[in-house]
């Protein structure tokens, strides 16, 4: 009894991050020269979600937020190459593999990585995102739970209503490094 | 047999004899009278007088305290309230950005895989 208690508040904090313990990450950042760590739930989004200005853009983005519960994100920057244990991404992947999670896509370039995974859901929707991203001295985990539509993947990879936050953002200085997308070809 | 007086029964006979009053006796009596009055009244009036006795006063200093905190303590939540949300929003522009730039990233690769396949 005392066992099932003890696995019980052990499993809470998991169950708090909606079943997979970003902490196990936190390994892979030990070497790391600049991280980037993102926890938002359920009711920091939606406080979030008011700053996210206003216009047809923004209130789409709203609308997409409003369906989520979670964004977990952990970014890595190293300074040389191989200074991070490739090892310690094995837990995520093995959590999405245990789950319903599609991988729908697998890239592997020289050392760069990058892996799409989908949690598909009724009715047509997703469940979640998750995109593991390795290049040889950067690692970007991002984790979103939540209901989506197919169109809102879009719309993430798009600049539409995401407000530019370079230059405005205090402690948060990660961003300045990451460059601005191209503009789309298609 | 004839019943002899003891000392006691003397005493108590002197004691309880009969004394006609000195003439400003009965003015003496009304004199302490008015005193031991005075006395009390001032007694009285000494403790009704501090401040900080009064239930009211006490009332009255605790509802300045609170109207002065309480808008004090909300003004301080609501600011408090209003830099997490600023916080939050910052963190969830940061996720968006990252997770388009990580989207982006991996179009580009397998777009670019995809005209090397072509090749």
């Amino acid at each position: 009894m005392k066992k099932l208690i003890l696995l019980t508040l052990l499993a809470l904090p998991l169950a708090a991050q909606d079943g997979f313990d970003f902490k196990t990450l936190d390994k892979l950042g030990t070497n790391s020269k600049n991280h980037t760590n993102v926890t938002l739930d359920g009711d920091m989004l939606k406080m979030a979600a008011g700053f996210l200005g206003s216009g047809k853009d923004s209130a789409d983005l709203k609308a997409l937020v409003g369906g989520l519960k979670g964004i977990y994100i952990r970014s890595f920057e190293f300074a040389n190459k191989g200074m991070y244990s490739p090892a310690d991404l094995e837990p995520l992947r093995n959590y999405l593999k245990q789950g319903k999670w599609n991988k729908i896509v697998e890239s592997k370039e020289d050392d760069e990585i990058s892996e799409i995974y989908l949690l598909p859901q009724a009715g047509g929707t997703l469940g979640g995102v998750a995109i593991i991203a390795v290049e040889a001295r950067e690692v970007t985990v991002v984790y979103i739970n939540g209901t989506l539509r197919q169109e809102d993947i879009a719309k993430l990879s798009g600049t539409m209503g995401i407000p530019d936050i370079r230059g405005d953002l205090g402690n948060l200085k990660k961003i300045e490094k990451i460059p601005t997308p191209k503009k789309e070809e298609d | 047999m004839e019943f002899e007086p003891t000392k006691l029964d003397q005493d108590l006979k002197r004691a309880l004899r009969r004394e006609v009053p000195s003439a400003d006796f009965a003015a003496r009596v009304l004199a302490q009278a008015a005193a031991l009055e005075k006395k009390v009244l001032a007694e009285r009036t000494m403790i009704v007088l501090p401040v900080w006795r009064k239930p009211a006063a006490w009332a009255i200093a605790a509802g300045i305290t609170l109207a002065a905190i309480i808008p004090a303590g909300v003004s301080e939540y609501r600011k408090s309230e209003e830099r997490k949300a600023m916080q939050a929003g910052r963190q969830l522009a940061l996720a968006l950005n990252i997770t388009r730039v990580q989207l982006q990233k991996t179009r580009e690769r397998l777009q670019k895989a995809s005209k090397q396949h072509a090749l």
